[in-house]
């Protein structure tokens, strides 16, 4: 009897990893894997594909962008952006071959941090300054809570990658296992890459609120 | 594997914060990581806290939308893919022209077998020896397949002068000179005239290459005649005073080689040679070749030295 039971209990655990794993592998199929489906149909430019890629990503690529850069409207242009981007490198036939959502996202980075590199030179201390509100701010929301906008002025403080990583786990609450697709990583990497993104906004936090 | 733990129990609690478990009670989980895992926490919130807030504007949507499509409508050329066609269509060019030269090669040299000097086509002939010495071969086999073209040649040439034929021929083989002064090469008599070219010396015994015409007595008369030269390339593998060893070959020296560079065993180097009756090379020159690289110290300075 003990041994049966012993014997159960090994093969749910068995089962229930099992499941956990394939549920992990399906939900990543089903979002990012089958975007790669696509990329035959794009590299044609055939615009039924297109069109479907676009309604697909654009909001996750949107959600990207403006967790990055704040402004609702320049988001929606930069995405739009990222997208002629895409078209562009199609029709050159120098297409990513595979993981056509990383492509998406690496090119979002590359064309915001384009926007932050020009934004720099164009903003003094004092506007990026810790003691800077948005006209819109809200207070009070949680003990937690900072403004969006202060928010966003200390998350701009980190290095690109770090913003990147940040930006990817949680403007569109990816998964360890789609991050690492995404960033052509091992999980245990991205695991690590998520610490010390963490870490660094902990001590960028820490820092502007003393 | 510390480290490696902590990584594990940051996204386990962040799994668990996002599915709505209060902050408190995720650290119970980790009770021995509590003081490193809270303030990442907290980080983590307020990250998440920015990602909600952000929302897609619909009018924003469709207006992006709409220009998107109007740019992959003006970029993709109408009704047509025409590079992916072009690749298609050159990729089948080449399999084609891969296939054609395979039939011409095979059948080139099935119905030249018995072809003789005289006929038009003898050029299909030779452009099948010329493209099998052209294949890069180690040591002596070029030399070898070249001195076996040759007898075929030379037998093709009896064949022809059998039947009183004549033809422009060219062809190599050991020179030999009789007593008389006449000189044979593989026992087909060779006559010279005022016009024939004698090129470099000739010596009896070495290896010469013949251009003239076959007249109906089954003579040649010669229009050029030189001793011919081969190249071989190679790592040296014994030097002596009197010879070489290189790719297996035994290759003499004399007081006429030319040597460019320092000679020693173990350098790369590039040996033209004469061969001459009893599978004896003689050396012309040497040029030595380093790691690819010409040893142009000994050019520069004309440091040609004498071994």
């Amino acid at each position: 009897m003990y041994s049966w039971n012993r014997y159960k209990y090994c093969n749910d655990l068995i089962t229930h990893s099992w499941y956990s794993l394939v549920g992990s592998i399906k939900m990543v199929d089903m979002n990012i894997r089958e975007a790669d489906t696509l990329l035959e149909g794009a590299s044609r430019l055939d615009r039924l594909v297109l069109s479907k890629m676009f309604d697909a990503w654009f909001p996750y690529i949107y959600r990207y962008v403006s967790f990055r850069i704040g402004n609702p409207e320049l988001s929606g242009k930069i995405t739009g952006m990222v997208f002629s981007d895409l078209l562009e490198t199609l029709n050159q036939r120098a297409e990513p071959d595979h993981n056509l959502v990383g492509w998406l996202f690496a090119a979002s980075a590359y064309r915001v941090q384009a926007y932050l590199d020009n934004l720099a030179f164009g903003l003094n201390d004092s506007k990026l300054g810790s003691g800077a509100t948005h006209p819109n701010e809200k207070s009070g929301l949680q003990q937690l809570v900072l403004s969006e906008y202060r928010l966003q002025q200390i998350f701009l403080g980190l290095l690109p990658e770090h913003q990147h990583l940040l930006a990817l786990r949680f403007s569109n609450k990816f998964s360890i296992e789609e991050l690492a697709f995404i960033l052509e990583r091992t999980p245990s990497q991205v695991r690590e890459y998520q610490y010390q993104a963490l870490k660094a906004l902990q001590h960028a936090l820490s820092s502007r609120v003393k | 594997m510390r480290k490696d733990q902590l990584f594990r129990a940051l996204e386990v609690s962040l799994q668990s914060l996002q599915a709505g478990v209060e902050l408190d009670v995720v650290l119970d989980y980790y009770p021995e990581w509590g003081g490193e895992l809270r303030p990442l926490l907290k980080s983590a919130y307020l990250a998440h806290q920015l990602g909600q807030a952000v929302n897609l504007p619909q009018a924003t949507f469709d207006t992006e939308r709409k220009l998107f499509l109007q740019s992959a409508q003006s970029i993709v050329p109408p009704g047509n893919h025409r590079k992916s066609r072009y690749r298609w269509t050159n990729h089948l060019r080449f399999a084609l022209l891969f296939v054609l030269a395979l039939v011409l090669m095979v059948g080139g040299s099935i119905l030249a077998r018995d072809l003789l000097p005289d006929s038009p086509f003898y050029v299909i002939k030779e452009f099948g020896r010329q493209l099998t010495l052209f294949i890069p071969a180690d040591s002596n086999k070029p030399i070898l397949s070249s001195l076996l073209f040759d007898h075929q040649r030379i037998e093709d040439i009896k064949s022809l002068a059998d039947q009183s034929k004549t033809a422009n021929v060219s062809f190599g083989g050991f020179l030999e000179q009789k007593d008389t002064g006449e000189w044979l090469v593989g026992e087909l008599k060779l006559v010279q005239s005022q016009d024939t070219q004698l090129v470099g010396n000739i010596w009896s015994g070495y290896y010469v290459q013949v251009d003239g015409r076959l007249q109906a007595n089954g003579e040649i008369l010669v229009e050029r005649i030189q001793c011919k030269q081969f190249k071989v390339d190679g790592l040296v593998e014994a030097v002596t005073p009197e010879f070489i060893t290189m790719e297996g070959l035994r290759i003499l020296l004399s007081s006429d080689t030319f040597l460019l560079g320092s000679l020693m065993p173990g350098v790369r180097a590039e040996v033209t040679l004469m061969v001459a009756e009893g599978e004896l090379y003689q050396a012309r020159s040497i040029k030595i070749v380093e790691a690819g690289i010409v040893d142009e110290l000994f050019v520069d300075l004309n440091l040609y030295r004498k071994p």
